[in-house]
């Protein structure tokens, strides 16, 4: 038991540390990356779908009838 | 006994591509780093079969379109190249340890948002046909479809960092360049393939 817990444990650990860390020249800019990318690893439609419905209001309002049109293109994309 | 180990083989692979397309909505950065360790072929089958069977219902109803199998295996060969395009580029970066079928493996699972993008949209052409109006509810659908869209771009974007990172080993600034060089090649095919009427929407 001892053994098996071990033995996950060690290519759990493998896995987690297969690729180094990012890192940048500067430590701010490090840090600036971390805490933008981070809540992109666990559950990112939570941040994309308020962030693309957002997108997609604005683009109506700039665009107005032209927004209609493009998704009209769109929905022939397929 | 032999057929018996065979169909549960493929029952399992297909399991796997569920969990593993439910977890890359979840947690995509561990899924895809688990996806990176492995090399299934049964999965990667399964995934083209989707591909493959889409464009065969989709030329029923759209017999205009390019025959099904050309258009299966230009974005087979989209994959490959775009694979060994990548491997090259690590490659030249000094990294000699990475493997192509990794490379492989991991892109295509970043084909699944492109899949559900591309079935919505034909389910929605026959559902809500085009075109939209300006009326409040041809407003309402063209905001949540762009939201809808936009939301499985960039997810796609996240899937396919994901997927560099973990196969190539690279860091995030090379990922960045190699990008770069990977989209200014993509752009003229992009529009060659609008031009030619072999894909409106690149399926990539």
């Amino acid at each position: 038991m001892t053994i098996t817990n071990y033995n996950h444990l060690k290519n759990k650990l493998d896995e987690i540390y297969m690729v180094n860390p990012n890192s940048f020249q500067y430590g701010w800019l490090t840090f600036l990356y971390k805490r933008t990318t981070s809540p992109l690893k666990y559950m990112p439609l939570l941040y994309i779908i308020p962030f693309s419905s957002v997108c997609a209001v604005c683009a109506y309002k700039i665009m107005g009838s032209l927004f209609i049109h493009m998704v009209t293109i769109l929905q022939h994309g397929f | 006994m032999d057929f018996k180990v065979f169909f549960l083989n493929i029952a399992a692979s297909f399991i796997l591509v569920f969990k593993r397309t439910y977890f890359l909505i979840v947690s995509p950065y561990k899924t895809m780093r688990k996806i990176s360790t492995d090399f299934d072929i049964t999965q990667l089958v399964i995934i083209y079969t989707f591909v493959y069977a889409f464009f065969q219902v989709a030329h029923i109803y759209r017999p205009i379109s390019n025959p099904p199998f050309f258009l299966f295996f230009m974005v087979v060969l989209n994959v490959f190249a775009t694979s060994l395009f990548f491997y090259v580029i690590s490659f030249a970066f000094g990294k000699r340890d990475i493997q192509f079928s990794t490379i492989f493996f991991t892109w295509s699972y970043t084909l699944i948002p492109t899949i559900i993008w591309f079935t919505t949209s034909f389910v929605l052409y026959f559902l809500i046909p085009p075109p939209r109006t300006m009326s409040f509810n041809g407003k309402l659908f063209s905001i949540v479809f762009t939201t809808f869209s936009l939301s499985l771009l960039l997810w796609k974007f996240i899937l396919v960092y994901f997927s560099i990172r973990f196969s190539t080993k690279l860091d995030v600034a090379r990922i960045v360049f190699i990008m770069l060089l990977y989209m200014s090649v993509l752009a003229p095919y992009i529009v060659w393939m609008y031009l030619s009427n072999i894909f409106r929407v690149p399926f990539l």
